[in-house]
């Protein structure tokens, strides 16, 4: 499995504005993909069903994340600095 | 039956007479008399307009295009076919 | 109107020779009338395929049709260059181009005085006006080009369109590839899209148009486009619905499919702004995707992988972190096969799902 530090520790870095609005997870993820200029990709069954919350600030890639999946058994996984891969909670 | 040796035909009494022109048959006349010359080949285009529009001979399409008498009436029926196919229905 | 029965195109060619030979400018002599006479005779198709013709002729006959104003040099010029290129003229029926060896549009010299005092006055836009412009993208590349009647035309990878604006109408023809049309609302000249078999006529709109070797799609964006579907077949205008925002259309050799509704149009353009788009598609069908930008392809070799749903947005242009992903996925491996592209392969009984 590939993991970088280097990636984590950029999406630490930098704070972006986001307004992701409550709605399906799969559209939340979508929109955070257009917001944040984030690749995003997760295998399809993932999200089935969950609801987001309302996301709305300044936030680090990996703050916008967290929150987006916040009590969703989910969570990501930086596959390189600009893509993020949306997977169950181990 | 026994074949005359040559049939006259009065096409007056052939033709079904169509119904007066209403203003939109005759707009979707237009749209569709333009949608079929845009749609055939440049050469079909020539004979048809040439032809219908502007009155010249087969021979003289024929000299113009560089065709044979035979090719210019093979396109030009070509031509009225898919005039008539565009303005029926 | 009731429907008429087909008839073969032997006869109808017949019946359209019939037709000239009585109503061309020469008097039909009696031995041409004797063959009109038998011809008829022989059977009432015939008969039924001149009286279809003679009520056509007869409809263009009445005063109130316009004729296009193209000049008889241009009639001329146009069909000469025509014959020219086209291997066989007299099959060649429909206005789908023939692949130009010759580099650009004809640009045929200007043997007309008349016309050479024209493009004295008018100056080289005349030049533009007249022939077709052809624009087209490389593998990879994108392109938005800006007609002269102030459309738009986002051209996507490797795809080559024609242009002919003239006075009655716009006309497209999308020989290959993608494209993305604005069309700038004109209401005395209608804009269409020619493609295969297709005639796509925009109705103040923007539409996307999207040709693969089987499969034809169109998706309309915003407005209505109305779809017309072979040529040289009747197809009346009611026929088929009129395609509006957010419809899409799928066309195979056997013609349109039923319209689809609602489709996501943030999707659908995605690729205008270098992004791709996947909402519960396949692995499979995401790598095809990325192979139409990308020279380095990728093929997924395992059957069980390429179903896999996946959604995710991506760059087109970046089908490395693609590979990243694949890579990850436990059992499966990347390798390179011989043509310089990656192959994705999958461990026996590995579980492709984390």
């Amino acid at each position: 499995m590939e993991y970088s530090v280097h990636a984590e520790a950029q999406a630490e870095a930098v704070a972006i504005e986001l307004r992701i609005t409550a709605q399906p997870l799969d559209e939340a993820l979508q929109e955070f993909s257009r917001q944040s200029g984030m690749q995003v990709i997760f295998f399809s069954g993932v999200t089935a069903g969950i609801q987001s919350p309302s996301v709305k600030g300044k936030y680090t890639v990996a703050a916008a994340l967290e929150a987006l999946l916040a009590d969703s058994g989910l969570t990501f996984r930086l596959i390189n600095a600009r893509t993020v891969e949306i997977r169950k909670a181990d | 039956m026994p074949r005359p040796s040559f049939v006259e035909f009065e096409e007056a009494s052939l033709v079904d007479d169509c119904p007066p022109e209403l203003e939109l048959e005759a707009r979707w006349t237009q749209q569709r008399l333009e949608l079929a010359l845009a749609e055939v080949s440049p050469a079909v285009r020539a004979v048809l307009l040439l032809r219908l529009r502007d009155d010249w001979s087969c021979q003289d399409i024929a000299q113009q295009l560089g065709l044979t008498d035979r090719q210019v009436k093979r396109y030009l029926a070509r031509g009225y076919d898919h005039l008539r196919a565009r303005l029926e229905g | 109107m009731t429907r008429e029965r087909k008839l073969d195109p032997t006869t109808r060619e017949q019946a359209a020779e019939a037709w000239e030979t009585f109503h061309g400018s020469d008097e039909a002599t009696p031995e041409e009338h004797r063959a009109f006479g038998d011809w008829m005779l022989r059977s009432p198709e015939h008969i039924a395929a001149y009286l279809r013709v003679a009520r056509t002729m007869r409809t263009l006959r009445s005063a109130d049709i316009r004729w296009p104003d193209t000049l008889a040099e241009t009639l001329i010029r146009e069909a000469r260059a025509y014959t020219e290129q086209v291997v066989t003229p007299l099959r060649e029926e429909s206005p789908a181009p023939v692949h130009r060896q010759r580099p650009r549009a004809a640009r045929a010299p200007l043997a007309f005085a008349f016309a050479a005092t024209l493009l004295v006055a008018i100056g080289a836009a005349w030049i533009v006006w007249m022939t077709p412009q052809n624009y087209e993208t490389r593998f990879g590349e994108q392109r938005f080009v800006r007609l002269d009647d102030g459309s738009g035309v986002t051209l996507n990878t490797d795809s080559t369109i024609e242009v002919k604006l003239e006075k009655g109408h716009r006309i497209v023809r999308l020989i290959h590839g993608q494209a993305l049309f604005d069309v700038a609302h004109d209401a005395a000249r209608p804009f269409d899209v020619y493609t295969g078999q297709t005639v796509l006529r925009a109705v103040g709109t923007r539409f996307d148009v999207d040709v693969r070797p089987s499969l034809t799609t169109v998706t309309v964006v915003e407005g209505t486009v109305s779809l017309t579907h072979g040529l040289g077949e009747a197809l009346p205008l009611g026929n088929m619905p009129l395609l509006r925002a957010a419809d899409r259309v799928a066309i195979d050799s056997s013609g349109p499919g039923t319209p689809q509704h609602g489709v996501r149009l943030d999707e659908a353009t995605a690729w205008t702004r270098q992004q791709l788009i996947f909402n519960n598609r396949t692995l499979g069908e995401v790598a095809d995707e990325f192979n139409r930008y990308n020279r380095e392809r990728i093929v997924i070799a395992s059957p069980e992988l390429r179903s896999q749903e996946i959604t995710g947005v991506f760059k087109a242009n970046d089908p490395a972190s693609f590979l990243t992903f694949l890579s990850s996925i436990p059992g499966a491996h990347v390798g390179d096969d011989d043509n310089g592209g990656r192959v994705v392969t999958l461990d026996q009984g590995a579980e492709s799902r984390p």
